[in-house]
């Protein structure tokens, strides 16, 4: 009697763990599939901090392409400084703008599913029909970059002109606009683009990548006033 | 305040100027200012001598040679005159010292920030006209002023 339940517990312990093997590995390969079926592309944006001037054409250009109103901006250059002796000073220039995370903290939270990650072009954006204006997102984004849109009532940010630019078959208006072509825009997914080759040649950093945003803004350091050995 | 007197004083003696030689014509008041009047240069530079800007003004007392330097022996012989241009022989850091010898770079940095990164490579007339009555550069629109980052900075 005590043999019998003995086997059958370890019997039954056994085809437990075979349907949970099988069911896992299922799930895992039914993950795989989904990736490779819909996310053809992973757009990213490299900022060259060195070759930046600080002259706002960006800005400028993605206030007109993307009719954003006066007072707030899905774009701006952060000038710091100056640093060094009068007459050889500089500035340091940071892009503040939406760092596309793959992490998406603001999707995890929206209630209403206005904020979405689009799976084929890697590209985070709002649904202003869908949004209600909770601040949600704007609380969870950690680069606090987003705004309530005065004129939609909508939360926005920078979409890398995905319904503007994007879909007309340009780059991003910043991209354009840069006079110093200090950003590069393209599809981390194809080796052969120039944000891979950038990429790949130069070093660079992400901001607040521990928090595991793992955001698609890349940035080149400028190298001025750094320590030279 | 004392930059509040600087600017507001001497636009305000000019504005009496204006008014007080009540003509039709704006071009021929200035030309009364004394800077105009200094025959050693205009007798000369009638067509490109006159000057109608904020320095040119009678409260300020500045003469052509304050900023241009000393006549010397020009036009025959040697001086030590200096243009303000991209194409004048006198170097950028020549050039931004006949500003510098009024204007604080404390205060121009505060002004605008792009002073700093260019006091020693772009001379100030780079972006700067003093001669018409008003520097295009005042009250420039935020795309005219991109357009002027442009037209040296642009790589290709």
């Amino acid at each position: 009697m005590k043999k019998e339940r003995r086997q059958f517990i370890k019997g039954a312990c056994a085809s437990a763990f075979g349907v949970a093997c099988v069911s896992g590995l299922g799930i895992a390969k039914s993950n795989a599939h989904k990736d490779k079926n819909e996310t053809n592309c992973k757009y990213a944006l490299i900022h060259d901090e060195n070759k930046c001037i600080g002259c706002d054409a960006c800005s400028v250009a993605c206030r007109e392409a993307n009719d954003v109103p006066d007072g707030v901006s899905r774009l701006e250059i952060e000038r710091e400084g100056p640093f060094g002796e009068y007459p050889n000073q500089f500035y340091r220039f940071t892009r503040k703008s939406c760092q596309q995370c793959e992490g998406k903290p603001c999707v995890n939270v929206c209630p209403t599913g206005a904020a979405y990650h689009d799976p084929s072009t890697g590209i985070v954006s709002v649904d202003e029909w869908k949004c209600v204006g909770c601040l949600y997102c704007i609380a969870a984004c950690p680069y606090q970059i987003r705004f309530i849109n005065p004129v939609t009532k909508a939360a926005d940010k920078c979409d890398f002109c995905k319904e503007t630019r994007l879909k007309e078959g340009r780059q991003p208006a910043c991209v354009e606009a840069c006079p110093t072509k200090a950003l590069t825009f393209g599809d981390l997914k194809d080796p052969h683009s120039q944000v891979v080759e950038v990429l790949k040649a130069t070093p660079n950093y992400r901001s607040k990548t521990e928090l595991g945003t793992r955001p698609k803004v890349f940035r080149i350091a400028s190298q001025e006033g750094e320590i030279k050995l | 305040m004392s930059k509040i007197s600087k600017i507001a004083l001497p636009l305000l003696t000019s504005i009496l100027v204006v008014f007080s030689f009540s003509s039709p014509m704006v071009k021929a008041e200035t030309s009364e200012l004394k800077m105009n009047q200094n025959r050693q240069c205009i007798m000369c530079h009638k067509k490109n001598g006159n000057m109608y800007g904020l320095h040119a003004n009678d409260a300020l007392g500045q003469t052509c040679q304050d900023c241009h330097g000393d006549k010397g022996k020009h036009p025959r012989g040697e001086s030590d005159l200096i243009g303000f241009s991209q194409s004048s022989p006198a170097t950028v850091e020549q050039q931004t010292a006949a500003c510098m010898s009024c204007h604080d770079q404390q205060e121009l940095s505060e002004a605008d920030w792009t002073h700093n990164v260019h006091s020693n490579k772009v001379n100030c007339a780079g972006c700067h006209q003093l001669h018409p009555e008003v520097d295009p550069i005042i009250g420039i629109s935020e795309s005219k002023r991109i357009a002027s980052c442009v037209s040296c900075h642009e790589s290709k």
